[in-house]
């Protein structure tokens, strides 16, 4: 597959001298979903918003569709489809009005315009409200709305800054459901969350930022391979993990039981089931847990608060 | 792309309830009232007509600042201005497309201002002409200052301070609420660099009627008026940068 983005050690510092991005490079490939993940203050907006065209970085470059994006307006313009974390919409409009405003600065006219936004409002699945005012909506509809009007240029690659934060689930569904279409259809998508189920169940690849800088990256699965181990949830009333497990690489309290990861997870269990069976301690759940993309940020970027 | 950007904005000023009070509900509520108490000191009403309504116009066109600012700061703090970064439109189409706008809506309030001070008041209009190209280079002016403003207004508050003393201050100095004549002599060497003297001298001297059009005096503050929306947009074009980038 060919890479759709090229970021090569992109640095950013702001005008307070805090370093927002710090010499960070990937690739995205076409058609996937590549998920950006981080804390508060990582620099995952910074980095989306030089994607987009809205900032500039102080070094590094960018390449998109093969072609260098500095100051190239017209290749993001017509490329890429940029939705901010915030709902960025006229409330007093419609969002019929929204969408024709937005077409418009995308290029759009006449009938191609108006085709566009049927057709995306389909997809969002709001047409029946489409002719009502943006501020009658609930949040999740004004979430997709947003969504709805970097759609519809047809961008080949579309930047999502967090676009599920504070909806129902229902709108989160559909969400969820229009990005892996828009997968199918061959479009790529940069995505940005901090609910790493999310990740997990859209993104084909990610980078985890933090201090503005890459600490893991690559397949979903590779990442989970190379920064955790399975591990088995035991737990039974008084009992304390024996210090002769064999090969237990970490042992920690959870809920009201303990996680005890290792390489074998079969063996794993095993022992610990003896141990339990011995012992004679009620037990009340033990069971085999995959690797978690959850643990494997919360291993690589700490439990400290990041209220930046 | 400014057009788009223009019928946006229009749509948008146009839906707010509170721009037909601001616009038009608010200044002839002034005029009403002040032409009441000034016609019964006054022997002479249509002169107290004459100083009332096309002082109030000026006055009142100042005051667009306000609309402007709101808008500008609304566009950069809701992350608009952002996302707008990322598609096609060009920058400049976005402070023109918001500039317009405002200049269409002095257009409509001078007409409906002036126009209600003629059917209920029988003002004269005199030279439709000059009073329209007046009313443009006021329009210019008022909204040249307020594109500057918006550009480096950090908060509405502030900027409602600003405006306060441009409108009212400028309205004092400039003689729209008495005649200038009646002012103090210092207050009146001010008051001839404040752009409300040269609208309501300019405005006054396209209507009266029977004294003939002071073609001079009327050229002059057009000029002078549009140097001064020109300045401001100079200003503004200049400032841009730094308005955009505070919202990324």
């Amino acid at each position: 597959m060919n890479a759709v983005l090229k970021v090569d050690q992109i640095v950013k510092t702001y005008g307070t001298g805090r370093l927002a991005v710090d010499r960070i490079g990937f690739q995205v490939k076409e058609g996937i979903c590549f998920g950006l993940l981080g804390p508060n203050g990582a620099g995952k907006s910074t980095l989306m918003k030089i994607i987009s065209g809205i900032i500039k970085a102080d070094q590094g470059s960018i390449s998109l569709l093969g072609q260098p994006l500095a100051a190239n307006r017209e290749l993001i313009g017509k490329h890429v489809g940029y939705v901010a974390q915030d709902v960025t919409l006229y409330e007093q409009l419609t969002g019929r009005q929204n969408l024709h405003f937005f077409g418009k600065m995308y290029g759009l006219n006449g009938s191609q315009l108006k085709e566009r936004i049927s057709e995306v409002l389909e997809k969002v699945g709001l047409t029946d409200r489409s002719n009502e005012p943006v501020m009658s909506y609930s949040g999740g509809m004004k979430r997709r709305i947003n969504i709805a009007a970097a759609l519809l240029h047809k961008p080949k690659l579309v930047v999502l800054d967090e676009p599920t934060v504070g909806i129902d689930p229902q709108s989160r569904n559909h969400i969820f459901e229009m990005i892996r279409q828009m997968k199918r259809e061959g479009t790529t998508i940069i995505y940005s969350t901090h609910y790493m189920e999310e990740a997990e169940a859209l993104c084909d690849e990610l980078a985890i930022i933090d201090h503005g800088k890459i600490v893991a990256e690559g397949p979903l699965y590779e990442v989970l391979e190379q920064h955790a181990l399975p591990a088995v949830y035991v737990e039974a009333d008084g009992w304390n993990p024996p210090s002769e497990l064999a090969a237990v690489s970490r042992i920690q309290a959870q809920n009201k039981g303990w996680l005890i990861e290792g390489e074998n997870a079969l063996q794993l269990l095993h022992d610990v089931s003896n141990d339990l069976l011995q012992s004679g301690h009620r037990v009340r759940a033990l069971q085999l847990q995959q690797p978690s993309l959850d643990s494997v940020f919360m291993k690589l970027t700490g439990a400290a608060l990041r209220d930046e | 792309m400014i057009i788009s950007i223009f019928a946006k904005e229009v749509r948008l000023i146009f839906k707010d309830k509170s721009t037909y009070f601001w616009l038009f509900a608010l200044p002839i509520l002034f005029i009403v009232i002040f032409a009441a108490i000034f016609s019964n000191l006054s022997d002479n009403q249509g002169e107290a007509i004459a100083q009332i309504i096309p002082g109030y116009t000026v006055m009142f066109v100042f005051f667009i600042m306000i609309s402007m600012v709101q808008s500008f700061l609304r566009d950069r703090e809701s992350g608009m201005l952002a996302r707008l970064r990322s598609t096609l439109m060009p920058p400049y189409h976005f402070l023109l497309g918001m500039w317009l706008p405002h200049v269409l809506v002095l257009i409509i309030q001078s007409t409906v201002l002036l126009g209600f001070g003629y059917l209920v008041y029988g003002l004269q209009l005199g030279n439709v002409l000059a009073v329209i190209a007046l009313v443009l280079a006021l329009a210019i002016c008022a909204t040249g200052l307020g594109l500057a403003l918006s550009m480096i207004a950090s908060s509405l508050n502030a900027a409602i301070g600003v405006v306060q003393l441009i409108a009212m201050g400028g309205a004092i100095l400039g003689g729209l609420w008495f005649p200038f004549e009646m002012l103090p002599d210092a207050v009146q060497a001010i008051g001839r660099f404040t752009p409300q003297y040269w609208g309501l001298q300019g405005l006054q001297s396209a209507m009266i009627n029977g004294s003939g059009l002071n073609v001079a005096t009327v050229w002059q503050a057009v000029f002078l008026l549009l140097g001064i929306g020109v300045v401001g947009l100079a200003g503004a074009i200049a400032l841009f940068k730094r308005y955009s980038s505070k919202g990324l």
